[in-house]
């Protein structure tokens, strides 16, 4: 598995070397209603909620970002699941929207934006996710004050506070919210946070609790 | 004048509702010469009479019909057997209390206990969770919407405990320790089979029947039972009313449910699958009420007998 990733990381990083002019997918793969590879990931969508729905990933950056994204797609029923990696080869602002080279668009309509997650990141190494994340929607946002984590938890109590760049207080605290219209096979959470300008947003903090304090989880944002 | 233009009117009615007989053509008259010949006859009164009979009977069987196939309802009745059931309010009633015996108590579902006994009052708007996973202890884990209590506990000292947002409360089932426990509410029966977990409460077995009233007897007749299998989730998508059962609990594993609800679709989750909508359509509606197809061939029937006699009369 990590020479695996070892070698995709490697062969991504030849890619980004190679494409000077133009903006560029890599590394893309995806299943649907198949055995796919199975994550233990938390995390599972970061997404704006206004939003008109289209098979487009728009990507949010709050300042000027060059280089590549990595980018996570899982339906919350399991059934579909993709990631690739997209590299920008000029420097990218605020809402900007990506090729997702998918030969299941017809299946895709079918899912809401919030059955779908997608995750999206700003790193070069796909293997680690590790923070820099950014928000993105399915489609062009209409605001950018309200936005919905997809998350696959287990505790029977997780809540999420966001904290802001320029304000020292924490911003307030929601609950998380069972999803329940899907059988959810790949998330089954809801952290619904609104009210906060996206660009604002530096972290939030998840505290869970399942008959015992669980290590909190921390969203890092770019 | 005036006259003169009622009677034309009542003659063009008459036109219109004796032109039935006519439809199927094997009667060589144009509509008018038909209507005429009729008041010519002797028993001119006697057919109109029997016209106007069967125009009534037309209207009302299209009345029942129409009400027999626009039935928004369906009653379902679900058994099962469970690990988890997830009870939601519906709309703003009020979840029946609880009486618990010797239950532990996770306070905000977290680490600290406390044994209790007494009744337990559920607030609105809260998430109930009924978990027993084979034969181990059963877990109710209450949880708020928002941030707001979950409700409040009234101790067998009469000392009312006030709840928080989280709350988690074990239960031991033995062969001499059962429960009842009577629920209300928006329910949904079965767990998910989830990705990177060991072990995740399902559903075992059960099964779902579907119940409609009669067109003309009003009275329910059930379908036959539709199974729940190993893994199956089970709710009533848009509720019209809140379900209503009750949970039973003993020695033997997981949890039996049995509750009835009314809504518009059933609908049966599956791992990786299309959910399965069960609804009363028209052709099972047909299939379990015989009397609207009795009707219609009565009508076909009232309909041959009757130009059969207008023949007879005035040819």
């Amino acid at each position: 598995m990590s020479m695996w990733l070892a070698f995709s990381a490697h062969v991504v990083g030849s890619v980004v070397h190679n494409t000077a002019n133009a903006n560029q997918v890599s590394e893309f793969s995806e299943s649907y209603s198949d055995t796919v590879k199975v994550s233990g990931q938390f995390l599972k969508g970061l997404q704006f909620t206004d939003v008109n729905f289209e098979i487009t990933p728009h990507i949010y950056f709050p300042r000027a970002y060059l280089g590549s994204v990595c980018v996570f797609v899982s339906s919350a029923d399991g059934r579909y699941k993709s990631q690739y990696q997209y590299t920008f080869t000029e420097h990218v602002e605020g809402v900007v929207p990506i090729e997702f080279p998918t030969k299941y668009t017809d299946e895709l309509k079918d899912f809401s934006a919030g059955e779908l997650g997608l995750l999206t990141s700003a790193q070069p190494d796909c293997a680690q996710l590790n923070g820099n994340y950014l928000i993105s929607a399915w489609g062009k946002p209409n605001s950018l004050n309200a936005i919905s984590i997809f998350v696959r938890s287990n505790a029977r109590r997780d809540i999420a506070t966001p904290l802001l760049k320029s304000d020292k207080q924490p911003g307030a605290a929601v609950k998380c919210q069972d999803l329940r219209s899907n059988y959810r096979v790949s998330y089954d959470k809801e952290c619904l946070i609104t009210d906060v300008m996206a660009e604002e947003l530096q972290r939030v903090i998840i505290k869970r609790r399942n008959l015992r304090a669980i290590p909190d989880e921390l969203i890092e944002f770019y | 004048m005036a006259l003169t233009k009622v009677k034309r009117f009542f003659q063009k009615c008459a036109k219109a509702l004796l032109g039935i007989f006519l439809t199927n053509e094997d009667l060589p008259y144009t509509a008018t010469e038909f209507r005429d010949r009729i008041s010519l006859s002797r028993f001119k009164l006697f057919i109109h009479a029997l016209v106007g009979l069967f125009w009534l009977l037309l209207l009302y069987i299209l009345f029942i019909s129409a009400r027999f196939l626009a039935t928004p309802d369906t009653l379902y009745n679900v058994t099962a057997n469970s690990e988890i059931v997830t009870i939601d309010s519906y709309q703003d009633s009020a979840f029946v209390p609880w009486r618990l015996e010797s239950a532990k108590r996770y306070a905000e579902c977290g680490s600290e206990t406390s044994n209790m006994s007494g009744e337990l009052r559920i607030a609105r708007d809260t998430s109930m969770y009924i978990e027993r996973v084979g034969s181990g202890p059963l877990w109710i884990t209450l949880s708020s919407d928002s941030l707001a209590p979950v409700g409040y506990l009234l101790t067998d000292s009469n000392e009312r405990i006030e709840l928080s947002d989280c709350e988690a409360f074990e239960l031991t089932a033995s062969s001499t320790q059962s429960y009842t426990l009577p629920i209300d509410g928006i329910m949904t029966v079965g767990g998910e089979v989830k990705e990177a977990s060991v072990r995740e409460p399902i559903l075992h077995s059960g099964s779902v029947t579907i119940s409609d009233k009669g067109a003309l007897s009003r009275q329910y007749y059930q379908t036959d039972p539709y199974p729940l299998e190993l893994g199956d989730k089970f709710f009533i998508k848009e509720p019209s009313v809140q379900s209503s059962g009750f949970i039973y609990i003993d020695e033997n594993p997981g949890i039996n449910i049995t509750y009835n609800g009314k809504g518009d679709v059933g609908v049966i989750q599956r791992y990786k699958s299309e959910d399965i909508m069960l609804k009363n359509s028209i052709w099972t509606k047909l299939a379990h009420d015989e009397s609207l197809i009795f009707l219609w061939l009565f009508l076909v029937a009232a309909f041959s007998f009757l130009k059969f006699i207008i023949r007879v009369n005035i040819e």
